[in-house]
């Protein structure tokens, strides 16, 4: 059965990241999906420290041992992941942020070119499915553009976009649906 | 009369980064201009509720925030973010800073990497209400690896120009001029030097803890 691994980035508890979570648990689940639901706020996760241990020292998995090695594992290791986290001054919050930097060793140290620009190969062959929704009170305008154009940049591949925590439950479910189709879920 | 400037210092790594070199030179010209510096690792205040406290009030009597920090996935790391958020929480109202400057260092060669950065840190402005007074990159930033500027010198000879330019402009207080982005954002070198050597210093430093073999490794598949 295929994975999905809902990772609630949100910094405080909120009442509609709950609901997104929920209502994605129960959509894929209905649709024979293993889903597992993690909240960063509440595990262990230190900042990466900078220090390219990942590439050099134990290429793949970050030095830090603490509740990220075993998420990053079962991120890889799922077929979808789905990032839940407030929109900060157009940028992810500090949690999904956190968990992010942490995943620096799926990319390989190397640079190279490609498309006129600087990037390094993915460590693994095969990406997981990734969707990442921002949810965000009274959206600004720039920010939630800047946050899809950021996401995209982070994770290349990924289906981004921005809920605004207003809108009502129906919304939210058909553009939860649009969104799943977009990303490759059968829906 | 002389403005008071507060750097807090953006990259995740407990000492040597390039964000605290960066930081320091632009510090030492504006102390030799009659300027009052002060320096806070945001790391650091992020360990205990009194230094954070601490950092809060320093940017309340300052004039000027620099932010120095390392771009990680394209924008500021976590630890920024979060600083930026009780910023914004402890001065609802309009914040008393005059202005900020952010100095973004990368690891790519190309100076579009750092855009979505300095757009968060515009946005981050707009948010408590305090001037953005502009935003330099540094590419390439590997290369300072935590030393002084003057001692890397040659390679660094257009972020220097860059950063006492800068100076200048926030001295005089203007916003920093294009010419000093300009000279700060171009690459120590070209752009496919610096990747093939770099690629030499990944291995370099693989061969050196034993893990040369293991560089392309898939642990988790
Ligand atoms: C988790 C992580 C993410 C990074 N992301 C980027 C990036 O998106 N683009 C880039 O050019 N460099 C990136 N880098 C490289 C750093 O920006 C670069 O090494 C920088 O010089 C570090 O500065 P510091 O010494 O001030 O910490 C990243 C490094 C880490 C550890």
């Amino acid at each position: 059965m295929p994975k999905a691994l809902i990772l609630d980035g949100a910094d405080h508890k909120d009442p509609r990241v709950d609901y997104i979570g929920s209502l994605l648990e129960e959509i894929m689940a209905e649709r024979g999906w293993v889903v597992e639901s993690v909240t960063l706020r509440r595990l262990e996760l230190d900042s990466c420290r900078g220090c390219f241990g990942c590439w050099v020292k134990t290429p793949g998995e970050c030095v830090i041992k603490d509740d990220a090695i075993d998420l990053l594992r079962k991120q890889v290791t799922s077929d979808l992941v789905v990032d839940l986290t407030e929109v900060l001054f157009g940028s992810p919050s500090y949690h999904t942020k956190l968990f992010m930097e942490r995943g620096l060793g799926s990319a390989l140290p190397f640079m190279i070119k490609r498309k006129g620009m600087t990037q390094h190969p993915l460590r693994y062959e095969c990406e997981p499915m990734h969707l990442m929704i921002g949810v965000a009170r009274e959206i600004v305008q720039g920010d939630a553009e800047l946050f899809r154009r950021l996401a995209s940049r982070c994770c290349p591949g990924a289906v981004t976009e921005v809920i605004d925590s207003d809108a009502s439950d129906d919304k939210v479910k058909e553009l939860l649906l649009v969104l799943l189709n977009e990303v490759g879920v059968k829906v | 009369m002389s403005r008071s400037y507060t750097f807090l210092i953006g990259s995740p790594k407990p000492s040597g980064s390039t964000s605290e070199s960066l930081a320091d030179h632009l510090m030492g010209r504006l102390e030799s201009e009659g300027e009052r510096v002060s320096k806070v690792s945001v790391r650091k205040a992020l360990a205990s509720e009194e230094a954070m406290n601490d950092l809060l009030d320093r940017v309340q009597s300052s004039d000027v925030i620099v932010l120095c920090f390392p771009l990680y996935y394209y924008t500021l790391p976590a630890i920024c973010l979060e600083a930026m958020t009780l910023i914004r929480r402890r001065y609802s109202e309009k914040a008393p800073t005059q202005g900020l400057l952010a100095i973004v260092n990368q690891g790519f060669p190309e100076e579009s990497h750092a855009e979505q950065a300095l757009e968060s840190c515009r946005s981050f402005c707009d948010h408590v209400s305090i001037g953005y007074i502009g935003g330099l990159v540094m590419p390439a930033g590997g290369v300072v690896n935590g030393e002084p500027l003057m001692k890397v010198r040659g390679r660094v000879r257009s972020q220097i120009k860059g950063l006492n330019m800068a100076a200048m402009d926030l001295v005089n207080g203007d916003p920093i001029g294009s010419t000093a982005a300009k000279a700060m954002a171009r690459p120590p070198m070209s752009p496919w030097l610096y990747r093939i050597i770099a690629n030499r210093n990944w291995k370099r430093m693989a061969r050196k803890n034993g893990t040369m073999k293991q560089l392309k490794d898939r642990p988790y598949a």
